[in-house]
Protein backbone atom coordinates (compact mmCIF):
# COMPACT_ATOMS: atom_id res chain seq x y z
CA UNK A 1 0.00 0.00 0.00
CA UNK A 2 2.68 2.47 1.07
CA UNK A 3 4.73 1.69 -2.01
CA UNK A 4 1.94 2.78 -4.29
CA UNK A 5 1.82 6.24 -2.82
CA UNK A 6 3.51 8.96 -4.81
CA UNK A 7 5.48 11.89 -3.47
CA UNK A 8 4.06 15.32 -4.05
CA UNK A 9 5.61 17.21 -6.95
CA UNK A 10 7.51 20.20 -5.67
CA UNK A 11 5.29 23.25 -5.31
CA UNK A 12 2.02 21.35 -5.29
CA UNK A 13 1.88 21.16 -1.50
CA UNK A 14 1.21 24.91 -1.38
CA UNK A 15 -1.66 24.45 -3.80
CA UNK A 16 -3.19 21.64 -1.75
CA UNK A 17 -2.89 23.64 1.46
CA UNK A 18 -4.55 26.67 -0.09
CA UNK A 19 -7.35 24.48 -1.45
CA UNK A 20 -7.88 22.84 1.93
CA UNK A 21 -8.09 26.20 3.66
CA UNK A 22 -10.54 27.58 1.09
CA UNK A 23 -13.42 25.92 2.93
CA UNK A 24 -12.61 26.88 6.51
CA UNK A 25 -9.80 27.79 8.88
CA UNK A 26 -7.84 24.73 10.05
CA UNK A 27 -4.91 23.87 12.26
CA UNK A 28 -1.89 22.06 10.84
CA UNK A 29 -2.81 18.56 11.91
CA UNK A 30 -6.34 18.89 10.45
CA UNK A 31 -4.86 20.15 7.19
CA UNK A 32 -2.60 17.13 6.87
CA UNK A 33 -5.47 14.77 7.72
CA UNK A 34 -7.76 16.46 5.21
CA UNK A 35 -5.22 16.28 2.42
CA UNK A 36 -4.66 12.58 3.14
CA UNK A 37 -8.38 11.86 3.10
CA UNK A 38 -9.21 13.81 -0.03
CA UNK A 39 -6.31 12.42 -2.01
CA UNK A 40 -7.60 8.93 -1.10
CA UNK A 41 -4.34 7.81 0.45
CA UNK A 42 -2.49 8.05 -2.84
CA UNK A 43 -0.50 11.17 -2.14
CA UNK A 44 2.09 11.00 0.56
CA UNK A 45 2.18 14.37 2.29
CA UNK A 46 5.26 14.54 4.46
CA UNK A 47 4.11 16.01 7.72
CA UNK A 48 7.60 17.45 8.16
CA UNK A 49 7.23 19.60 5.08
CA UNK A 50 3.73 20.77 5.98
CA UNK A 51 4.71 23.23 8.69
CA UNK A 52 7.57 24.91 6.81
CA UNK A 53 5.13 25.32 3.91
CA UNK A 54 2.49 26.85 6.19
CA UNK A 55 4.99 29.29 7.63
CA UNK A 56 6.17 30.21 4.15
CA UNK A 57 2.61 30.82 3.01
CA UNK A 58 2.01 32.93 6.09
CA UNK A 59 5.11 35.00 5.34
CA UNK A 60 3.93 35.53 1.78
CA UNK A 61 0.62 36.80 3.12
CA UNK A 62 -1.50 34.08 1.51
CA UNK A 63 -2.62 32.63 4.81
CA UNK A 64 -3.16 34.29 8.16
CA UNK A 65 -2.57 32.54 11.47
CA UNK A 66 -4.40 33.08 14.72
CA UNK A 67 -4.47 31.14 17.95
CA UNK A 68 -7.75 29.54 18.87
CA UNK A 69 -9.20 26.59 20.75
CA UNK A 70 -9.38 23.18 19.12
CA UNK A 71 -12.17 20.60 19.46
CA UNK A 72 -10.56 19.05 22.52
CA UNK A 73 -10.12 22.46 24.16
CA UNK A 74 -6.46 22.81 23.38
CA UNK A 75 -4.72 25.99 22.24
CA UNK A 76 -4.04 25.54 18.53
CA UNK A 77 -2.72 27.65 15.68
CA UNK A 78 -5.41 28.04 13.03
CA UNK A 79 -4.65 29.07 9.49
CA UNK A 80 -7.10 30.85 7.22
CA UNK A 81 -6.92 32.06 3.66
CA UNK A 82 -6.41 35.77 3.01
CA UNK A 83 -7.80 37.62 0.02
CA UNK A 84 -4.51 37.44 -1.85
CA UNK A 85 -4.32 33.77 -0.86
CA UNK A 86 -7.69 33.16 -2.51
CA UNK A 87 -6.41 34.82 -5.67
CA UNK A 88 -3.21 32.80 -5.47
CA UNK A 89 -5.28 29.61 -5.22
CA UNK A 90 -7.18 30.51 -8.41
CA UNK A 91 -3.93 31.30 -10.25
CA UNK A 92 -2.10 28.18 -9.08
CA UNK A 93 -5.05 25.89 -9.77
CA UNK A 94 -5.33 27.26 -13.31
CA UNK A 95 -1.59 26.83 -13.85
CA UNK A 96 -1.72 23.29 -12.53
CA UNK A 97 -4.62 22.32 -14.81
CA UNK A 98 -2.83 23.80 -17.80
CA UNK A 99 0.33 21.90 -16.91
CA UNK A 100 -1.37 18.55 -16.33
CA UNK A 101 -3.34 18.86 -19.59
CA UNK A 102 -0.15 19.70 -21.47
CA UNK A 103 1.80 16.82 -19.91
CA UNK A 104 -1.14 14.48 -20.62
CA UNK A 105 -1.17 15.54 -24.24
CA UNK A 106 2.52 14.89 -24.60
CA UNK A 107 2.15 11.45 -23.03
CA UNK A 108 -0.75 10.57 -25.35
CA UNK A 109 1.16 11.58 -28.44
CA UNK A 110 4.25 9.55 -27.65
CA UNK B 1 8.98 16.83 -11.26
CA UNK B 2 6.78 19.71 -12.15
CA UNK B 3 7.25 23.13 -10.65
CA UNK B 4 4.16 25.26 -10.67
CA UNK B 5 4.90 28.70 -11.92
CA UNK B 6 3.81 31.34 -9.48
CA UNK B 7 3.00 34.89 -10.40
CA UNK B 8 5.82 37.15 -9.25
CA UNK B 9 3.70 40.28 -9.13
CA UNK B 10 4.31 41.12 -5.52
CA UNK B 11 1.94 43.79 -4.35
CA UNK B 12 3.15 46.47 -1.98
CA UNK B 13 0.82 45.21 0.73
CA UNK B 14 2.18 41.69 0.50
CA UNK B 15 5.75 42.95 0.60
CA UNK B 16 4.90 44.88 3.75
CA UNK B 17 3.32 41.87 5.46
CA UNK B 18 6.35 39.78 4.44
CA UNK B 19 8.62 42.40 6.03
CA UNK B 20 6.55 42.55 9.21
CA UNK B 21 6.57 38.77 9.44
CA UNK B 22 10.36 38.66 9.20
CA UNK B 23 10.80 41.50 11.69
CA UNK B 24 8.60 39.66 14.17
CA UNK B 25 10.58 36.45 13.64
CA UNK B 26 13.81 38.39 14.27
CA UNK B 27 12.92 40.57 17.23
CA UNK B 28 10.23 38.52 18.99
CA UNK B 29 12.28 35.41 18.60
CA UNK B 30 11.34 33.91 21.97
CA UNK B 31 7.60 34.23 21.35
CA UNK B 32 7.89 32.90 17.82
CA UNK B 33 9.95 29.92 19.02
CA UNK B 34 7.42 29.15 21.74
CA UNK B 35 4.60 29.31 19.24
CA UNK B 36 6.49 26.95 16.95
CA UNK B 37 7.02 24.52 19.81
CA UNK B 38 3.34 24.69 20.80
CA UNK B 39 2.22 24.17 17.25
CA UNK B 40 4.36 21.10 16.60
CA UNK B 41 3.59 19.56 20.00
CA UNK B 42 -0.09 20.03 19.30
CA UNK B 43 0.39 18.15 16.06
CA UNK B 44 2.29 15.33 17.79
CA UNK B 45 -0.40 14.94 20.42
CA UNK B 46 -3.12 14.66 17.83
CA UNK B 47 -1.14 12.21 15.76
CA UNK B 48 -0.39 10.14 18.88
CA UNK B 49 -4.07 10.04 19.80
CA UNK B 50 -4.87 8.90 16.30
CA UNK B 51 -2.50 5.95 16.66
CA UNK B 52 -3.83 5.23 20.16
CA UNK B 53 -7.34 5.04 18.77
CA UNK B 54 -6.03 2.57 16.21
CA UNK B 55 -5.08 0.36 19.13
CA UNK B 56 -1.38 1.02 19.55
CA UNK B 57 0.45 1.32 22.83
CA UNK B 58 1.26 4.82 23.98
CA UNK B 59 5.06 4.44 23.55
CA UNK B 60 4.72 3.13 20.02
CA UNK B 61 2.07 5.72 19.13
CA UNK B 62 4.30 8.57 20.25
CA UNK B 63 7.31 7.14 18.43
CA UNK B 64 5.42 6.81 15.17
CA UNK B 65 4.03 10.32 15.44
CA UNK B 66 7.53 11.70 15.84
CA UNK B 67 8.88 9.71 12.92
CA UNK B 68 6.06 10.85 10.68
CA UNK B 69 6.81 14.46 11.51
CA UNK B 70 10.43 13.82 10.67
CA UNK B 71 11.69 14.56 14.17
CA UNK B 72 10.67 17.52 16.30
CA UNK B 73 13.98 19.41 16.16
CA UNK B 74 14.47 18.87 12.47
CA UNK B 75 10.95 20.08 11.73
CA UNK B 76 11.61 23.16 13.80
CA UNK B 77 14.80 23.87 11.89
CA UNK B 78 12.99 23.57 8.57
CA UNK B 79 10.30 25.95 9.77
CA UNK B 80 12.94 28.47 10.84
CA UNK B 81 14.34 28.36 7.34
CA UNK B 82 11.02 29.42 5.89
CA UNK B 83 10.90 32.50 8.10
CA UNK B 84 13.33 34.17 5.72
CA UNK B 85 15.73 35.41 8.37
CA UNK B 86 18.54 32.92 7.88
CA UNK B 87 20.68 35.40 5.97
CA UNK B 88 20.41 38.11 8.61
CA UNK B 89 21.02 35.68 11.44
CA UNK B 90 24.14 34.25 9.89
CA UNK B 91 25.30 37.80 9.13
CA UNK B 92 24.90 38.76 12.79
CA UNK B 93 26.78 35.60 13.80
CA UNK B 94 29.56 36.37 11.32
CA UNK B 95 29.92 39.93 12.59
CA UNK B 96 30.07 38.68 16.17
CA UNK B 97 32.75 36.16 15.20
CA UNK B 98 34.73 38.83 13.34
CA UNK B 99 34.63 41.16 16.36
CA UNK B 100 35.84 38.39 18.68
CA UNK B 101 38.74 37.59 16.36
CA UNK B 102 39.67 41.28 16.08
CA UNK B 103 39.67 41.70 19.86
CA UNK B 104 41.94 38.66 20.19
CA UNK B 105 44.64 40.07 17.89
CA UNK B 106 44.97 43.81 18.57
CA UNK B 107 48.13 44.14 16.45
CA UNK B 108 46.38 42.90 13.34
CA UNK B 109 43.38 45.07 14.14
CA UNK B 110 45.57 48.15 14.44
CA UNK B 111 47.26 47.38 11.11
CA UNK B 112 43.90 47.01 9.40
CA UNK B 113 42.57 50.22 10.96
CA UNK B 114 45.72 52.09 9.96
CA UNK B 115 45.67 50.95 6.34
CA UNK B 116 41.98 51.82 6.12
CA UNK B 117 42.68 55.25 7.59
CA UNK B 118 45.52 55.87 5.15
CA UNK B 119 43.47 54.70 2.20
CA UNK B 120 40.52 56.88 3.09
CA UNK B 121 42.82 59.81 3.86
CA UNK B 122 44.61 59.56 0.51
CA UNK B 123 41.30 59.41 -1.32
CA UNK B 124 40.02 62.44 0.55
CA UNK B 125 43.15 64.41 -0.25
CA UNK B 126 42.98 63.59 -3.94
CA UNK B 127 39.30 64.41 -4.04
CA UNK B 128 39.91 67.77 -2.37
CA UNK B 129 42.58 68.59 -4.95
CA UNK B 130 40.42 67.57 -7.91
CA UNK B 131 37.53 69.49 -6.41
CA UNK B 132 39.58 72.68 -6.04
CA UNK B 133 41.29 72.43 -9.42
CA UNK B 134 38.62 71.03 -11.71
CA UNK B 135 35.14 71.42 -10.27
CA UNK B 136 35.10 74.52 -8.08
CA UNK B 137 33.95 77.62 -9.92
CA UNK B 138 36.41 80.47 -10.25
CA UNK B 139 35.68 83.24 -7.75
CA UNK B 140 34.70 85.70 -10.45
CA UNK B 141 31.52 87.48 -11.55
CA UNK B 142 30.29 85.02 -14.19
CA UNK B 143 32.45 81.88 -14.30
CA UNK B 144 30.16 80.06 -16.73
CA UNK B 145 30.39 82.88 -19.23
CA UNK B 146 34.16 82.81 -19.26
CA UNK B 147 36.03 81.35 -22.19
CA UNK B 148 39.73 80.89 -22.80
CA UNK B 149 40.05 81.66 -26.47
CA UNK B 150 43.58 80.79 -27.40
CA UNK B 151 46.98 80.63 -25.96
CA UNK B 152 49.99 82.06 -27.71
CA UNK B 153 48.53 85.20 -29.25
CA UNK B 154 50.82 88.22 -29.33
CA UNK B 155 49.65 91.42 -27.68
CA UNK B 156 49.31 92.98 -31.13
CA UNK B 157 47.04 90.15 -32.28
CA UNK B 158 44.98 90.52 -29.13
CA UNK B 159 44.48 94.24 -29.83
CA UNK B 160 43.43 93.56 -33.39
CA UNK B 161 40.88 90.98 -32.26
CA UNK B 162 39.66 93.24 -29.48
CA UNK B 163 39.17 96.26 -31.75
CA UNK B 164 37.39 94.31 -34.50
CA UNK B 165 35.00 92.21 -32.49
CA UNK B 166 31.49 93.27 -31.52
CA UNK B 167 30.55 90.11 -29.67
CA UNK B 168 32.51 89.65 -26.50
CA UNK B 169 34.46 91.55 -23.91
CA UNK B 170 38.06 90.53 -24.14
CA UNK B 171 40.95 90.57 -21.73
CA UNK B 172 44.46 89.21 -22.09
CA UNK B 173 46.98 87.95 -19.64
CA UNK B 174 50.41 86.50 -19.78
CA UNK B 175 52.55 84.93 -17.10
CA UNK B 176 55.71 86.69 -16.17
CA UNK B 177 58.48 86.31 -13.63
CA UNK B 178 58.96 89.58 -11.81
CA UNK B 179 62.00 90.91 -10.08
CA UNK B 180 61.22 92.70 -6.86
CA UNK B 181 63.04 95.17 -4.72
CA UNK B 182 61.79 96.47 -1.43
CA UNK B 183 63.34 99.74 -0.30
CA UNK B 184 66.15 99.16 -2.75
CA UNK B 185 66.93 95.61 -1.56
CA UNK B 186 66.53 92.89 -4.18
CA UNK B 187 64.07 90.24 -3.09
CA UNK B 188 63.47 86.77 -4.55
CA UNK B 189 61.51 86.87 -7.83
CA UNK B 190 57.75 86.29 -7.76
CA UNK B 191 55.19 84.93 -10.22
CA UNK B 192 53.16 87.64 -11.86
CA UNK B 193 50.82 88.27 -14.73
CA UNK B 194 50.88 90.97 -17.34
CA UNK B 195 47.23 91.84 -17.85
CA UNK B 196 45.22 94.03 -20.17
CA UNK B 197 43.30 96.97 -18.72
CA UNK B 198 39.99 95.17 -19.13
CA UNK B 199 41.10 92.15 -17.10
CA UNK B 200 39.64 93.02 -13.72
CA UNK B 201 36.45 94.68 -14.96
CA UNK B 202 35.74 91.65 -17.16
CA UNK B 203 36.23 89.24 -14.28
CA UNK B 204 34.27 91.50 -11.94
CA UNK B 205 36.99 91.34 -9.29
CA UNK B 206 37.24 94.22 -6.83
CA UNK B 207 40.26 95.18 -4.75
CA UNK B 208 40.30 94.90 -1.00
CA UNK B 209 42.03 98.27 -0.84
CA UNK B 210 42.82 100.87 -3.50
CA UNK B 211 41.86 100.37 -7.11
CA UNK B 212 42.29 97.70 -9.77
CA UNK B 213 44.15 98.13 -13.02
CA UNK B 214 41.69 99.74 -15.43
CA UNK B 215 41.30 100.36 -19.14
CA UNK B 216 42.81 103.80 -18.65
CA UNK B 217 46.08 102.21 -17.60
CA UNK B 218 46.60 100.58 -20.94
CA UNK B 219 45.75 103.29 -23.55
CA UNK B 220 49.39 104.00 -24.40
CA UNK B 221 51.65 100.93 -24.72
CA UNK B 222 54.10 101.04 -21.82
CA UNK B 223 52.61 104.44 -21.05
CA UNK B 224 52.45 104.23 -17.32
CA UNK B 225 53.01 100.75 -15.95
CA UNK B 226 51.26 100.09 -12.65
CA UNK B 227 51.15 97.02 -10.46
CA UNK B 228 48.75 95.40 -8.03
CA UNK B 229 49.76 93.13 -5.22
CA UNK B 230 47.62 90.09 -4.55
CA UNK B 231 46.27 89.53 -1.09
CA UNK B 232 48.34 86.42 -0.87
CA UNK B 233 51.68 88.19 -1.09
CA UNK B 234 51.81 88.03 2.64
CA UNK B 235 52.95 90.72 4.97
CA UNK B 236 53.52 93.48 2.49
CA UNK B 237 54.73 96.03 4.93
CA UNK B 238 53.14 99.40 4.78
CA UNK B 239 55.33 102.40 4.20
CA UNK B 240 57.82 100.44 2.14
CA UNK B 241 58.71 101.12 -1.43
CA UNK B 242 58.16 98.22 -3.83
CA UNK B 243 59.68 98.13 -7.32
CA UNK B 244 58.93 95.48 -9.93
CA UNK B 245 60.56 94.85 -13.22
CA UNK B 246 60.67 92.18 -15.84
CA UNK B 247 62.99 92.39 -18.81
CA UNK B 248 62.77 95.84 -20.27
CA UNK B 249 59.52 96.72 -18.49
CA UNK B 250 59.92 98.65 -15.34
CA UNK B 251 56.84 99.43 -13.34
CA UNK B 252 56.12 102.56 -11.45
CA UNK B 253 57.36 102.48 -7.96
CA UNK B 254 54.71 101.33 -5.59
CA UNK B 255 54.69 102.89 -2.20
CA UNK B 256 52.37 101.13 0.16
CA UNK B 257 50.72 103.77 2.24
CA UNK B 258 48.33 101.71 4.25
CA UNK B 259 48.77 98.38 2.60
CA UNK B 260 48.38 99.00 -1.10
CA UNK B 261 45.96 97.49 -3.58
CA UNK B 262 45.35 93.92 -2.75
CA UNK B 263 42.86 91.35 -3.91
CA UNK B 264 41.18 89.07 -1.51
CA UNK B 265 40.10 85.55 -2.50
CA UNK B 266 41.29 85.89 -6.02
CA UNK B 267 44.64 84.85 -7.31
CA UNK B 268 44.41 84.54 -11.06
CA UNK B 269 43.08 82.37 -13.82
CA UNK B 270 45.90 79.92 -13.50
CA UNK B 271 47.15 77.51 -10.96
CA UNK B 272 50.51 79.23 -10.50
CA UNK B 273 48.97 81.78 -8.13
CA UNK B 274 50.62 84.93 -9.40
CA UNK B 275 51.33 87.40 -6.68
CA UNK B 276 51.58 90.55 -8.77
CA UNK B 277 49.38 91.89 -11.55
CA UNK B 278 50.84 94.47 -13.89
CA UNK B 279 49.42 96.50 -16.66
CA UNK B 280 51.02 95.94 -19.95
Amino acid sequence: MTNKRIDLPQGTLDLLILKTLALEAQHGWAISERIQQISSEVLRVQQGSLYPALHRLERRGWVKARWGTSDNNRRAKFYELTRSGRKQLVDEAAAWRKLSVAVGQVLDVC
Amino acid sequence: MAQIVRGRRASAGRMLSDLLYRIRALFRRKTVEMELDDELRFHLEHQTEKHLRAGQFREEAMRRARIELGGLEQSKEECRQSWGIGLIESLVQDIGYALRVLVKSPGFTAAVALSLALGIGANTAIFSLIDAVMWRMLPVKDPAGLWVIDQGLTFQQYRTVRDNNQVAELAAYSAVRLNVSVDGNIEPTVDGQLVSGSYFSLLGVNPAIGRTISVDDDRVPNGHPVAMISYGIGNADSGKSYRFWAGRFRFRELRLRSSGSRLRSFSALRLAWPRIFSSR
